[in-house]
């Protein structure tokens, strides 16, 4: 019957990357990179434009086969856009109705001024 | 530090494209566990950073972030909501945004005691990055047990090299051979690396409370390899929890969620979730590299480590 262990290997403890020139020096994390490291570097940078290439064709593809919008998205798409439209009416509304407030305001005070 | 009358959670720790997709979801399919997305939660120590994907000094946490957050949205849709829709979706936003003075430890105690009985199972690889965030889910859960997944070193090469987004990892990872005129992305390095940070995180966790598991036993030997899994952490392995472990696909996370969080695992999983039996052969680890044109083998470390790890003679 299988029983299973830890493997502590113990003779493992610093990182590999320095010896294929990624840094100059065992660090206390494995050392990434950011975009501007990538395209900052002559080297990394023809790297780099090759994987994100790469990468766009990769995510088109996947896209293209298995991302097709279902029934339920597009029915929760409508859902949002007829929010969107009310949205907006109720927005434009609003602005109405505080321009009509505004110009009442104006037009009393105006008033007012001539009285006095 | 979570209730510890709770089940004491199970984290899986896996370098990318190691079957941890796939492992972490048939272990939690066992009727007696609960197995969740890639929460990511231990990278933040507020909820108020996961929502804004910002590090208290303001940087930002990953370029990915968006696409991180989509397994605990996921997640609490499913357990609050009990469906994974576009609405619940909206409602799980919400939960988090009246946590957002909450720690990422108080959020997840809420979701282990939510599926308490059953415990917890849980991997997030982007915890590799720092030891920091490792020590962050110890902290906060100290009677976890955790796994540590592994896959040969060469067909975890390939396999990065091949899946969709995988060179972007390498690339993000540094896994990258800068010595020669051209710079060349080199997956071994990302292979040992991994292993060494789990290591080092492992040195401070008792013997009892982890052990190693080679992805190719579940795939050549699932029964007795699951079995010897559930013995360990003290569950049934009958053959009916040994059958539902078989069957990730029935995972309510083991597919696309909806529009507004699709993701929340590897987008190679969640495309072919079922699992497939099958007889994995471990290549001699001193034979050509498919990647290199220079035809070298594996660094004499990565093989060194890959034996210690119980691969090859």
């Amino acid at each position: 019957m299988t029983k299973l262990a830890l493997h502590r290997a113990a003779a493992h403890r610093t990182f590999l990357g320095p010896e294929f020139g990624t840094g100059e020096r065992d660090g206390d994390e494995p050392q990434g990179l950011s975009y501007a490291q990538i395209i900052g570097d002559e080297k990394l940078a023809v790297l780099g434009r090759s994987v994100f290439a790469e990468l766009r064709e990769q995510f088109t593809a996947s896209a293209q086969s298995g991302d097709a919008e279902t029934d339920a998205e597009t029915e929760y798409r409508k859902k949002l856009e007829g929010w969107a439209d009310m949205l907006e009416i109720l927005l434009e509304e609003t602005l109405t109705e505080l321009d009509n407030i505004g110009a009442g305001r104006r037009e009393a005070a105006e008033d007012g001024a001539l009285l006095q | 530090m979570i209730d510890p009358t709770l089940p004491a959670p199970i984290f899986i720790l896996a370098a990318p494209r190691s079957y941890s997709s796939l492992v972490s979801t048939m272990i939690g399919q066992h009727p007696a566990l609960y197995g969740m997305p890639e929460l990511n939660l231990f990278q933040c120590a507020s909820v108020d950073e996961f929502n804004t994907g910002q590090n208290a000094d303001g940087t930002p946490k990953s370029p990915f972030w968006k696409s991180l957050r989509h397994g605990l949205l996921r997640a609490v849709a499913e357990i609050y909501g009990g469906e994974q829709t576009p609405e619940s979706i909206r409602m799980a936003e919400r939960w988090l945004k009246v946590r957002e003075e909450m720690s990422a430890a108080e959020v997840f105690e809420e979701l282990c005691a939510a599926v308490a009985p059953q415990r917890v199972v849980e991997k997030s690889p982007a915890i590799l990055r720092k030891l920091e965030y490792m020590q962050n889910m110890q902290a906060a859960c100290p009677n976890a047990r955790y796994i540590h997944l592994t896959r040969n070193p060469i067909d975890q090469g390939k396999s990065s090299l091949k899946a969709t987004g995988g060179i972007g990892v390498l690339l993000g990872m540094n896994s990258v051979d800068h010595r020669g005129a051209a710079a060349a992305l080199e997956p071994q390095i990302l292979w040992h690396d991994s292993q060494v940070q789990i290591l080092r995180f492992l040195d401070s966790v008792p013997d009892d409370h982890a052990i190693t598991l080679r992805g190719e036993e579940v795939i050549n030997d699932p029964d007795e390899t699951l079995g010897a899994l559930c013995r360990w952490r003290g569950v049934s392995d009958a053959p009916e929890a040994i059958a539902a472990m078989k069957a990730p696909e029935t995972s309510p996370f083991a597919r696309r969620g909806p529009i507004n969080a699709p993701l929340g695992n590897d987008v190679n999983f969640l495309e072919a979730p079922e699992f497939r039996p099958g007889t994995v052969t471990i290549p001699d680890l001193d034979s050509p590299l498919p990647w290199r044109q220079d035809g070298a083998p594996l660094h004499s470390r990565v093989q060194a480590l890959a034996r210690d790890l119980g691969y090859g003679a």
